[in-house]
């Protein structure tokens, strides 16, 4: 995955998780409704979600005088469905190739 | 991105030959044995990178790498899908695990 970097990159700050989060409970929101309740200033939220835009794991359209963000559009639930099959799947073939591999040990 | 790995108890090359014989992958891989696959690194004994694609789904990359170990051979496979689609999936999996432990620090 050639956006790998950016991604784990962005990911690596827990206030940026957090951040993600936040966003991905409600509708979206602007830098000043995320500061809100946080220790952390409207600036240094905004920076954050800079860095998340960059990385694809937000989008931002133009509210008034400020931007608001959403995760990208992508079904939260698929993906770790998604995350969740693929690995039971290799955890039964896995389990098989083992099974393989001492069958033709006998 | 998806990573699991087990321990045969077996050298290298035979666990290479459980893996990428046509007749054995076909035991253990069951239907996805016929999908369309793509070698693009095979270095035998030591690691394996295809791409496969199911139907019309988006293809997925799989890496093998194989490691000798006290009393056989770890096989660890990772295997992704890409573009955007991932990113934010991975992004979501990962939120999902930190949900409970937001900590918030000063930028």
């Amino acid at each position: 995955m050639s956006d790998a970097p950016d991604v784990f990159g962005a990911l690596a700050d827990p206030t940026r998780r957090a951040l993600l989060e936040r966003l991905s409970a409600g509708d979206g929101a602007t830098a000043t409704e995320l500061a809100t309740g946080l220790p952390i200033t409207r600036q240094a939220v905004a920076k954050h979600l800079s860095v998340l835009a960059g990385a694809g794991l937000v989008d931002a359209r133009r509210q008034g005088r400020e931007m608001r963000y959403r995760p990208t559009p992508a079904p939260l639930g698929d993906a770790v469905a998604w995350m969740t099959g693929i690995g039971a799947e290799w955890d039964e073939r896995l389990a098989a190739l083992a099974r393989t591999v001492q069958r033709r040990r006998a | 991105m998806v990573a699991r790995d087990i321990v045969l108890p077996v050298d290298p090359d035979t666990a290479w030959e459980a893996l990428t014989d046509d007749d054995l992958r076909r035991e253990w891989l069951g239907e996805a044995a016929e999908r369309e696959t793509v070698v693009e690194e095979s270095e035998p004994g030591e690691r394996l990178v295809f791409w496969w694609w199911e139907g019309e789904e988006p293809g997925s990359r799989v890496e093998v790498v194989l490691t000798p170990v006290v009393g056989g051979t770890r096989v660890s496979v990772t295997e992704s899908v890409t573009g955007p689609w991932a990113c934010s999936g991975f992004a979501g999996a990962l939120g999902a695990r930190f949900a409970n432990a937001p900590e918030l620090v000063a930028a």
